[in-house]
C-alpha cells in the first residue's frame, strides 16, 4: 500500500484496500492483453487512483517550458 | 397448385437461404462481443506503447535541455561544446514533437480509443500545443541568434500538423483561436 502511494505519487488518503485490490486485478488484465508490466501498472493506477501523481506530478509540457526558460536565464 | 408448390419451395429453400445470407451479413458488419473486446484491448496496447515511447523521447528531450542550460550558465566560450549541445537539443526536440504529432494522428484516425487517449495522452498534447511547442521555437531562435548558429525552422502550419488539427477538432472556437495566436499563425482558413 505504502509502496503504491510512493510509486504513483498518491495523496495520503489513497490507496484504500479496495483500490489496491482493483489495481492488481486491472494490472493483470492489461498484462494479459499484451501490455508490458510497468506500463500496465501505470495505466491501471491512472484509471483507479483519484490522486494519481498529484503529489509530485508535473505535466511533461510544464517541465519542458520551465527548462526552456531556464536556458534563457529566466 | 403450382402456386402452392412455389410457396412450399420458397418456405423450404428460400427461408434458410435468406437466414443464412442475413446471418452472414450481420456477422460481417457487426462485431461480436469478443471481437469488440479484442479491438479495445488492441487499442489500449497501442496507446500504452505510445506512452512508453513518448516518455522515452521526453527523457531524452529534458536531458538535452538541461545540458544546454548548463552550457549557457558557464562563462567560458567553447563554441564546439555549445554547438554540440545545441544540435543535440534540436534533434531531441524534433523526436519528441514528432512523437507527439504521431500520437495526435493515431487519435484523429481512431486507432486509439477515446478513453485511452484521454487517460494517456490528451492533456499532455494540449499543454504541449499551448505552451511547450511555441516556447521551444522562441527559445531556439534566441539561442541561435545569440551564438550565430543556424536556425531555419519556424513554427508554421506544417509544424505538428496533426497536433494542430486535433486541437482544431477538440478545442472550442476561442481556444483554437488563442492557440493559433500563440503559434504566430494569423487566423485564416488553414488546411
Amino acid at each position: 500500500m505504502h509502496k503504491l502511494r510512493i510509486k504513483y505519487g498518491l495523496e495520503f488518503s489513497e490507496p484504500t484496500e479496495e483500490q489496491a485490490r482493483r489495481w492488481a486485478i486491472r494490472t493483470r488484465e492489461l498484462i494479459r492483453t499484451g501490455v508490458a508490466p510497468e506500463p500496465a501498472g501505470d495505466k491501471a493506477a491512472r484509471e483507479i487512483f483519484r490522486t494519481y501523481q498529484t503529489r509530485f506530478y508535473k505535466a511533461e509540457a510544464d517541465t519542458i517550458y520551465d527548462l526552456l526558460n531556464e536556458i534563457l536565464g529566466q | 397448385m403450382s402456386d402452392v408448390s412455389n410457396l412450399n419451395w420458397l418456405k423450404d429453400v428460400g427461408i434458410p437461404i435468406a437466414t443464412f445470407v442475413l446471418g452472414f451479413l450481420v456477422r460481417m458488419f457487426i462485431p461480436t462481443r469478443k471481437e469488440r473486446f479484442d479491438i479495445k484491448a488492441h487499442q489500449a496496447k497501442i496507446s500504452a506503447d505510445l506512452l512508453t515511447e513518448r516518455q522515452e523521447a521526453y527523457r531524452r528531450f529534458t536531458k538535452a535541455l538541461r545540458a544546454l542550460s548548463l552550457r549557457e550558465k558557464r562563462k567560458q566560450d567553447d563554441l564546439e561544446e555549445l554547438r554540440s549541445a545545441y544540435w543535440d537539443l534540436r534533434e531531441a526536440a524534433d523526436l519528441y514533437f514528432a512523437k507527439i504529432d504521431m500520437i495526435a494522428s493515431y487519435i484523429r484516425r481512431g486507432d486509439i480509443d477515446m478513453r485511452s487517449a484521454k487517460q494517456d495522452h490528451y492533456d499532455d498534447l494540449v499543454r504541449t500545443a499551448k505552451k511547450a511547442l511555441p516556447r521551444y521555437y522562441e527559445v531556439i531562435h534566441q539561442i541561435a541568434a545569440k551564438h550565430n548558429l543556424p536556425q531555419s525552422d519556424r513554427l508554421d502550419e506544417s509544424t505538428c500538423r496533426n497536433l494542430r488539427l486535433l486541437m482544431r477538432e477538440s478545442l472550442d472556437r476561442d481556444g483554437y483561436r488563442d492557440l493559433l495566436r500563440t503559434w504566430g499563425l494569423e487566423e485564416r482558413p488553414l488546411e
